[in-house]
């Protein structure tokens, strides 16, 4: 009977951990295609609607109840207004999205790839967006940061969930958002000096998840690791990134957008 | 009797692990699905129109530095300055067209099937 009890305990944790999983590419959609199509649409009108060349965008992939304490959202990236060609050879308006996702085949490794608002939450536990407007010259220099290739440059496949942002050991989408924005910034793609800022100067969210938790992920679960960890487990979270924005003056708005309004991220 | 619980367990635990991850690795698949999805549901309202996206070029910049020039120039550059900026205040233009990634391999070839 206890064997059963530890095996239930066991099974219990596991499933926990791995619902906070953050930046695979979305495949089932909860959503009518209408709905998600619809929702997003409205996210890109809202952006639009405040001038936003380039704007971090986060979705939810997973119930909110499930999350770590401290977290909103499960995947983040970098959305940027364009001009897209379409396979009719048509040109149209609107924003692609630069992310990060992990191998669904291989969760250890992630990969770089550019899609649009509605795959970006396709499949997505609720229709609710996180935005942050960084200021206007920020967005010009992210959009810089892309057009030159700085987030391909910057890109580390190796993939943990919970990814420590004070080293290049593990990226996960929402660290290496990070690592775009401080490229950015400093207009720069060596990894050496983004690391040492964003050590001086950002704070990351620390992962309130028990250690035998963390340590059952650590050798059972594909993606997760604290091998780039020291005593504390902290990563990037979207709000955290909003909050070293406002912090140093680089923000214009970070809002929740859910059923057509907006509320205040932080 | 302990030994083989604790084989169960280990055993169940590894498959859990893969099990969690079953869901995402059907995505390669359902990018296909996700079109048909998306053209069948714009099928129903006459405005509304789904296509997919071939290339995305940033719209901002007007080009000196380098890095720009694979931006396309709309955006405006400060008269008195001469350098880039973003009129923070300008409302974008957003098609009413949803776009979504490319047809998977295997959704491509069935619609050039249909064409023939």
């Amino acid at each position: 009977m206890r064997y059963f009890k530890s095996l239930i305990l066991t099974f219990a944790l596991l499933f926990s951990l791995n619902t906070f999983a953050g930046s695979q590419q979305n495949s089932e959609s909860k959503f009518s295609a209408e709905e998600v199509a619809s929702f997003a649409k409205s996210v890109e009108k809202y952006a639009a609607k405040q001038g936003a060349r380039a704007f971090i965008i986060a979705r939810l992939g997973q119930p909110e109840k499930d999350l770590p304490r401290g977290f909103q959202f499960t995947h983040t990236a970098i959305a940027v207004y364009s001009q897209i060609t379409l396979d009719n050879g048509n040109k149209a308006k609107g924003y692609a999205i630069y992310n990060l996702y992990q191998n669904a085949d291989n969760p250890e490794k992630s990969a770089l790839m550019t899609d649009y608002p509605v795959d970006f939450f396709w499949g997505v536990e609720s229709l609710k967006a996180g935005i942050i407007i960084p200021s206007p010259d920020l967005q010009l220099r992210l959009i810089e940061a892309i057009t030159s290739g700085k987030n391909q440059a910057l890109h580390n496949p190796n993939y943990s969930l919970i990814s420590n942002p004070f080293n290049n050991q593990f990226q996960n989408c929402t660290e290496h958002t990070l690592n775009v924005i401080n490229a950015a910034i400093y207009e720069t793609d060596d990894m050496t000096r983004i690391k040492a800022n964003t050590e001086a100067y950002f704070t990351p969210q620390p992962v309130k998840v028990s250690r035998f938790k963390l340590a059952l992920g650590n050798w059972f679960a594909k993606g997760v690791s604290t091998e780039d960890h020291e005593s504390k487990i902290q990563t990037t979270s979207f709000t955290s990134i909003g909050r070293y924005l406002k912090e140093f003056g680089l923000m214009k708005e970070a809002v929740v957008y859910e059923d057509g309004e907006v509320s205040k991220l932080f | 009797m302990k030994r083989i619980f604790q084989l169960f367990t280990l055993g169940l635990i590894a498959l859990t692990s893969f099990a969690s991850y079953a869901e995402s690795a059907s995505e390669h698949a359902s990018k296909g699905s996700r079109h048909s999805a998306l053209a069948s549901a714009h099928s129903t309202t006459a405005s509304a129109q789904v296509a997919s996206g071939v290339v995305a070029v940033p719209l901002l910049v007007v080009g000196s530095t380098a890095s720009a020039s694979q931006a396309v120039g709309e955006s405006l550059i400060d008269a008195a300055s001469g350098k880039h900026k973003i009129d923070k205040h300008k409302p974008l233009e957003i098609t009413e067209i949803t776009i979504t990634v490319d047809r998977s391999p295997a959704d491509q070839m069935k619609k050039s099937d249909k064409k023939d």
